[in-house]
């Protein structure tokens, strides 16, 4: 496997405080130069969000136009819907149907899929429309299954713009899909809103290979891990908000009695401080940046 | 109607072809003590923030 170009040393803290006081954020368009370059390093990648992208952002009247264009542009493989991607802006204004109407918008601006196996509308049963509780990504005849979970907090805060929802707790959930998913996949991965505490429950699921975790913004330098019964299963999680990085994990499966086996797995995050920005995403931010300033 | 003959004869050898397809098991198809490599890159709860040089 080779080691990435980028890849720091020691950890350091990456948020920078201007002269004006002002944030210096971390950006997506210096992502996109690392998400290139392991794309054509590595064979096998899986380029993926956790969720929550937009509401408290600078334009967040956008209802994440913008956020979304970008992960498209990225060319995501998958997002697990967020708490706060169910939270129509204005907070604590929002509707069923404005909630629809906002995720409606999502995944006209997305060409990847949504994942969320916990959320089912109260009258029908049925998952959200556009949304599916997992997805197999096959690379050379090996099928990845991730499954997307999400947090409670919309049920749990009785929120307005879910009361047509229901939440289902993270494990039951994982535990009704699981043996689905592992009939028709080689490796499960989750794909987690839950919640760092929640990520640890979820990741001692036999069965389970990696939680690729979010919501409580912890930045997590390297691999956390759950011992499941069977292996050590790392948990990860890139920041947040402010504070937000392209986390990278590697896994090494071996075949073991006919079956996909974790048998290795190393995880960091980047630091992008040298990185150079990708000029088209970067220009496709300034733009818009540009565009809510003048409206 | 030649044209749909010729159409409807590829389309059954095509159908016997997949048919013909041996259906690979999990357990054949993961030879023993083969390796398989995947990265995962993550990013999570941008909230907005995704940084301008403006």
């Amino acid at each position: 496997m080779n080691l990435p170009f980028y890849r720091r040393m020691t950890f350091m803290v990456i948020i920078t405080t201007l002269d004006d006081g002002t944030v210096h954020h971390n950006s997506i368009a210096k992502y996109a130069t690392i998400i290139e370059d392991v794309r054509n390093k590595e064979e096998n990648v899986l380029l993926v969000d956790g969720g929550d992208v937009f509401l408290r952002g600078e334009f967040q009247a956008g209802q994440g136009e913008l956020e979304t264009s970008l992960l498209k542009e990225l060319d995501y493989d998958a997002m697990v819907l967020g708490n706060n991607d169910f939270r129509v802006y204005p907070a604590g204004e929002g509707t069923p149907d404005s909630r629809y109407e906002q995720l409606k918008d999502y995944h006209r601006n997305v060409n990847f899929q949504f994942l969320t196996g916990n959320v089912i509308h109260r009258d029908t049963g049925k998952y959200l429309q556009n949304v599916k509780p997992w997805k197999n990504f096959t690379f050379a005849g090996v099928k990845v299954g991730m499954i997307g979970l999400t947090s409670m907090k919309p049920e749990i805060r009785g929120w307005n713009d879910v009361v047509d929802l229901e939440f289902i707790e993270p494990v039951k959930a994982l535990n009704a899909l699981l043996p689905k998913v592992s009939e028709k996949s080689d490796i499960n991965i989750v794909l987690s809103h839950a919640g760092n505490e929640e990520d640890h429950k979820l990741a001692q699921v036999p069965g389970v290979s990696a939680v690729i975790g979010a919501d409580t913004h912890k930045v997590i330098e390297t691999p956390e891990y759950e011992f499941n019964g069977e292996l050590m299963v790392p948990i990860t999680q890139a920041g947040g908000e402010q504070e937000h990085y392209l986390g990278r994990l590697d896994l090494v499966y071996e075949v073991v009695d006919g079956k996909m086996k974790l048998v290795e797995s190393d995880g960091f995050l980047y630091d992008v401080t040298n990185v150079p920005a990708d000029p088209e995403i970067q220009a496709i931010i300034d733009d818009y940046h540009a565009e809510m300033r003048v409206q | 109607m030649r044209k749909n003959l010729l159409k409807q004869c590829f389309s059954l050898a095509m159908a016997a072809a997949f048919i013909a397809m041996p259906v690979t098991a999990d357990a054949a198809k993961l030879k023993e003590g083969e390796t398989f490599e995947l990265t995962i890159l993550q990013t999570n709860d941008f909230h907005g923030h995704h940084h301008h040089t403006g």
